[in-house]
């Protein structure tokens, strides 16, 4: 079957279920099942964010109480239809969320989840004490929902009519993680640094998710106001932030079905709470249910951070039978092999737009970096020419890394400008960088664990497609997602990964992993490659195919610029070296020149007051009078 | 401070970050009074000996022992008491508390043995420039004050094995003769057992007894610094022209100097 | 101007209680990355069950100081419960673990002591006026305990090695454990610290600002915004922070609404982690790549 069209499967049969469940459950649970459907509308939102874009949300029943009290004040005040009113309401609730997410979004991790809460709080305070909005009575009276002539006032009615809406919101959803947006979502929730060097946007990806979570709940809040006809300050209170919270966590943050399963857990464990509590312990209210809200939370996060989907994934892997572990039945591809494979894949991905060889394409001019008192990297100016392969070397502590750092917009510097084809990209953020076609690997790996050697591979093509979050919902995007696809099986083939292109990751090894994130700069058609050291972890046979595959690349006009500790691999591959030493360039040539330098030799080796002086005077006279005084040092010391 | 002078064995240490494979097979010994120094290039592994022994990570295989104490699956924090110290890449001074405090907190696992003074006047013995600045944060002094700092924080838990991490490096080489000749007296008059990484081989073979060569997580040559001043594999670990590698260009090199050693 | 004046003194008070919170949020900040939004609750828990204790015929001040040795070891069985067994935790983790946690321990108290607010009898002294401000003997409480514990934790934290070494975890983890300071005992003495002002402030809050199941999360937050004021690592300026919130509330009270009372906190926290999210001092960390 085609798997698209088996991606579809399970909404049907959610779709099925759904609709079938009014037919044989008692009223009271149809009417508890109309909350669990408002509420897990909303959660499928606040997964999208929490789950794909990585951003907590604590005060999501703000959005919920905007949606309610828009659509509250339409129907009542201005007598609007529901098919008006619906949209305006929703649209109201993702305007807020835009005015609230421009400048809040600019925080990560717990700033901003603290800045939701306040948030939430803020809105609960101005519905209270707003008389427009009725206070704190709320605006009541909202009529059932009457859409062509028919009005939806029972709870089966009004669970027919949600029942649709919640189906094709997480078809939407589903459709979105999947798509290319959704993908670059998930890259920056792994690695926000490697997801901005590949081209990544983060901050304006991130806002159009949280005003798109925020339609959700609008939407939800919609519901809710027509289905119990009241909306007061409550819809807004913290203790609904926390209930969707819980639905998202219980139910998994790796995917937005856990939304709908953690809707349905969350309903049940309060009514089951609701029945039970007052049994054991006579005289206790409803909100004690409370406690079993927070245990479980607490006891997801301790023991089941996946949530029921980690659940159903470890029934799932006990089911089928054992795969093939990476490492064990790798099919060795033979040398030839391989560079013939490495050559066809390269041709697919060649730029055609290659500055010609020689043309300076990167231009450092006096960069530096402080910290505090120490200087870690000292006026460099350095030229890259198009089509060459330098290498940055020194010792420990020399600055390379820095630099680097500092080239690649990932550090801005304290001085200094780098000019890349022509543009100023010092000091501002890597997808600059990336959109002009540099790119970068890192030392400590950057992958994007959470998914596939392919998953990873593909975010690299961020740049080179164009499908947004609207297309990739609505499955708009198919052409170019096949082409995606191909672009990144040839950077996949290229680096000899083919038979792993599905494994996920995290399971690879680290030299391997290693692969992947050349694999992944190379997708990205990159006209500047910068590596830092990739041959770190690579046994001596890995370490020769990467330098034959750089050769390689920089013959389809790729420039190189690496920074590496294996000196010995690095002379043999690159045109031109520099040497940094305690944040100086000591020496610029040919690798045969640089070997040869006595400024590089001490610097490595370290030096004491004879060498010094020896090597001071060295740089007053000729390279034969220098061989002969050293061959005389080692002579003597035998 | 009568301690019970102690040495550090490794036999046969494996160590492994998630499935990165660093160390293989490593085995050393210091005993009291000798100072053993480990020279290898970046990525050789060095720094994830000092780890594996002071206890920040688990060896994967192999035994280390302080004295007849087995310490190899201990944590840090014990290793610590039992008397190793262990004086970390980078200084790691606490930088907001004095240098007093730093001193202090150096002391902090015989906080209740008393002795307080002296152990803190041992220190600054060794290291006068810190009394000049003993009240100021941590943070303010330069590269090799702090450096200082932190191997007189390390004498102060009274250790009978110290094991620093590159002390020399961003350092000027004036002061890195200081840090040197300290590390001498150290083992000298006090009888420390002493094992050093660092990348300026020079220094490292002005003051060792013996050398350790590390190269890609293995141990590839191990003798005195006269006997491998001029080894190939000691060029080879740094400069490249090792078996394992493509290129084959070898830069000459000169050897550090030494007292004249014997024919070969 | 005597209103002025009442206001401010008023607000001085209550500030001097979210100074208290404030304090348990650093305490345990400075220590791990953990945002422990249980922090409120031991206030609420500390009062409520101070009242049981006097209604249990106990006199008042042996309740109140009974209580808080309690209400610490709470704090640190359920930091051995619910935080030690997390491996990774991140800020965000701890947020939604605590809030887990929290959750709990509220609907707990409303099962042991129903839903009304109660409140401690006055500790001993009397209320009188001074220059035309009303100055109740309870406020005056409050600030003298207030400034007395606050200023032993700061002294703790500077002058103690215990102090000392909790500060050095904090700032340089590897090189503490390699001095012997086990990162494990520091939680557990943060934790204990922080139960220790929030069942001060619970207790000698109660007179006045009434205990009850829910209003340890209000409170909390509120300790909270004057603690991120000092970046959630400055004891110092977490105690300005939440003087000064208090009085910040009181005039917004006095002179806007009542109603906006507690919305001030929540700009408050808004604007400062829009604009300076490290605190007031400021310290940014990269990511090491």
């Amino acid at each position: 079957m085609n798997p698209v069209l088996k991606r579809q499967l399970p909404f049907v049969a959610l779709l099925v279920v759904l609709a079938s469940f009014p037919l044989w459950a008692p009223h009271a649970a149809v009417d508890v099942g109309v909350y669990a459907l408002i509420y897990g509308l909303a959660a499928i939102g606040l997964s999208l964010l929490m789950g794909l874009a990585g951003q907590v949300s604590l005060g999501h029943a703000a959005f919920l109480a905007v949606g309610a009290y828009t659509q509250a004040v339409l129907v009542t005040k201005a007598n609007l239809p529901f098919l008006l009113a619906a949209p305006i309401s929703v649209v109201a609730a993702m305007i807020v969320a835009l005015l609230v997410g421009l400048p809040l979004l600019r925080l990560r991790g717990h700033f901003l989840a603290l800045a939701t809460l306040g948030l939430g709080i803020i809105v609960t305070v101005i519905v209270t004490e707003s008389e427009a909005l009725g206070a704190t009575s709320g605006i009541f009276g909202i009529p059932s929902i009457e859409l062509g002539g028919r009005t939806y006032d029972t709870a089966e009615e009004a669970f027919w009519l949600l029942t649709p809406v919640v189906v094709i919101g997480l078809w939407l959803a589903v459709n979105l993680v999947h798509s290319r947006t959704g993908r670059a979502l998930s890259a920056v929730n792994d690695s926000e640094v490697a997801a901005e060097c590949l081209g990544v946007d983060t901050f304006a990806l991130r806002l159009r998710v949280f005003v798109l979570s925020a339609g959700y709940a609008g939407l939800a809040g919609v519901f809710y106001a027509h289905y119990l006809s009241i909306v007061n300050p409550a819809a807004s209170h913290f203790e609904v932030s926390v209930r969707l919270l819980l639905m998202v966590v219980l139910g998994g943050l790796g995917t937005v079905w856990g939304a709908v399963t953690g809707a349905v857990g969350v309903t049940l464990l309060d009514e089951g709470l609701r029945t039970v509590i007052p049994q054991l312990i006579p005289g206790a209210k409803g909100e004690v249910s409370l406690i079993g809200f927070g245990v479980v939370l607490v006891l997801v996060i301790i023991l089941m951070p996946g949530g029921l989907a980690q659940l159903w994934q470890r029934l799932r892997r006990r089911m089928t039978p054992n795969p093939t572990m990476p490492g064990q039945h790798e099919h060795e591809v033979s040398r030839d092999e391989q560079r013939a494979l490495l050559d066809e894949s390269l041709q697919v991905l060649a730029r055609s737009d290659h500055e010609p060889p020689g043309t300076t394409i990167l231009q450092i001019r006096g960069l530096t970096k402080r910290y505090g008192g120490v200087t870690a990297l000292n006026d460099l100016n350095l030229d890259i020419h198009a089509g060459e392969i330098v290498a940055l070397i020194g010792p420990n502590g020399a600055g390379k890394t820095t630099a680097f750092n500092m080239i690649t917009g990932v550090l801005p510097p304290t001085e200094g400008s780098v000019v890349l084809h022509g543009k100023e990209v010092a000091g501002k953020r890597p997808h600059v960088a990336a959109a002009l076609g540099a790119t970068r690997t890192f030392q400590n790996l950057q992958t994007f664990k959470s998914t596939s050697v392919i998953g990873n591979v593909k975010v690299a093509r961020h740049l080179r497609s164009t499908a947004g979050l609207l297309r990739g919902m609505v499955l708009a995007d198919r052409a170019e997602e096949r082409h995606i696809d191909a672009a990144a099986q040839a950077a996949v083939d290229a680096m000899a990964l083919t038979p792993l292109a599905d494994h996920p990751i995290a399971d690879l090894a680290f030299g391997k992993q290693r692969q992947v994130e050349v694999a992944r700069a190379l997708a990205l058609e990159p006209s500047l490659l910068l590596l830092d050291e990739p041959m770190a972890g690579l046994s001596g046979p890995e370490r020769d195919s990467l330098s034959w595959l750089l050769r390689r690349v920089k013959d389809t006009g790729v420039t190189i610029v690496l920074v590496e500790h294996d000196v010995a691999a690095v002379m043999a591959l690159a045109d031109r070296v520099a040497v940094l030493d305690d944040g100086k360039l000591i020496a610029l040539g040919t690798p045969a020149e640089v070997q040869n330098d006595p400024a590089v030799i001490a610097a490595y080796l370290g030096t004491d007051d004879e060498a010094t002086k020896a090597v001071e005077a060295a740089a007053e006279r000729t390279e034969a009078e220098v061989a002969d005084e050293l061959t005389q040092v080692e002579e003597g010391a035998r | 401070m009568s301690r019970q002078p102690m040495g550090l064995t490794v036999t046969g240490m494996d160590a492994a970050y998630d499935r990165l494979q660093v160390l293989r097979g490593v085995s050393l010994s210091v005993a009291p009074g000798e100072l053993l120094a480990v020279v290898g290039s970046n990525g050789a592994g060095k720094t994830t000996i000092l780890r594996s022994v002071s206890g920040l990570l688990r060896p994967t295989a192999g035994t280390v022992r302080l004295g007849d104490i087995d310490i190899t699956t201990a944590g840090a924090e014990r290793i610590a008491a039992l008397g190793l110290a262990h004086v970390p890449e980078n200084r790691l001074v606490f930088p907001t508390l004095s240098v007093e405090d730093n001193l202090v907190l150096g002391g902090y696992v015989r906080r209740k043995d008393g002795g307080y003074a002296e152990r803190r006047e041992g220190a600054l013995a060794l290291f006068p420039r810190l009394r000049d600045r003993i009240g100021l944060p941590a943070g303010a002094l330069s590269g090799g004050e702090q450096q200082m700092l932190a191997m007189a924080r390390a004498l102060m838990s009274d250790p009978s094995v110290i094991i620093l991490d590159e002390p020399s490096l961003g350092l000027a080489p004036k002061v890195v003769g200081e840090i040197i000749a300290a590390l001498a007296h150290l083992r000298d008059d006090r009888g420390l057992a002493v094992l050093l990484v660092e990348q300026n081989v020079r220094a490292a073979f002005k003051v060792a007894d013996r050398v350790l060569v590390m190269d890609r997580g293995s141990v590839v040559a191990e003798g005195t610094p006269a006997d491998l001043a001029s080894d190939e594999r000691v060029r080879a670990a740094y400069l490249g022209g090792g078996s394992t590698s493509s290129s084959g260009v070898a830069a000459p090199v000169p050897t550090p100097s030494s007292p004249p050693a014997r024919e070969h | 101007m005597t209103d002025l004046l009442q206001l401010v003194f008023a607000g001085l008070a209550q500030g001097a209680v979210y100074v208290l919170v404030a304090l348990g949020f650093v305490a345990i900040f400075s220590v791990r990355e953990i945002v422990n939004l249980v922090q409120g609750e031991y206030a609420a828990l500390a009062g409520l069950a101070a009242v049981s204790a006097v209604a249990a015929g106990l006199p008042l001040l042996v309740a109140a100081v009974i209580v808080v040795p309690l209400v610490m070891g709470f704090a640190v069985l359920l930091e051995r419960l619910t935080i030690a067994p997390i491996k990774h935790m991140t800020p965000l983790t701890s947020i939604i673990l605590t809030l887990g946690v929290s959750t709990a321990v509220k609907a707990v108290m409303l099962l042991l002591w129903g839903p009304e607010a109660k409140s401690l009898p006055n500790f001993p002294g009397s209320d009188f006026f001074l220059g035309g401000v009303s100055i109740r003997s309870q406020e005056l409480w409050i600030l003298g305990i207030s400034a007395v514990v606050g200023y032993a934790v700061i002294w703790f934290y500077e002058h103690t090695v215990r102090g000392k070494s909790l500060r050095a975890c904090a700032e340089q983890p590897v090189a503490a454990r390699l001095v012997g300071i086990s990162p494990r005992t520091a939680t557990v003495v943060a934790f204990a610290i922080a139960g220790l002002v929030g069942a001060v402030a619970g207790v000698v809050g109660s007179p006045i600002y009434l205990s009850s199941w829910t209003s340890g999360l209000t409170l909390g937050l509120k300790g909270f915004v004057a603690a991120t004021l000092g970046g959630l690592t400055s004891l110092r300026v977490a105690m300005l922070g939440g003087l000064g919130l208090g009085i910040l509330e009181n005039l917004v009270a006095g002179y806007l609404s009542s109603g906006y009372r507690d919305a001030v906190a929540f700009v408050v926290l808004v604007l400062v982690l829009l604009f300076k999210p490290h605190g007031l001092a400021g310290k940014p960390t990269a990511v090491r790549v």
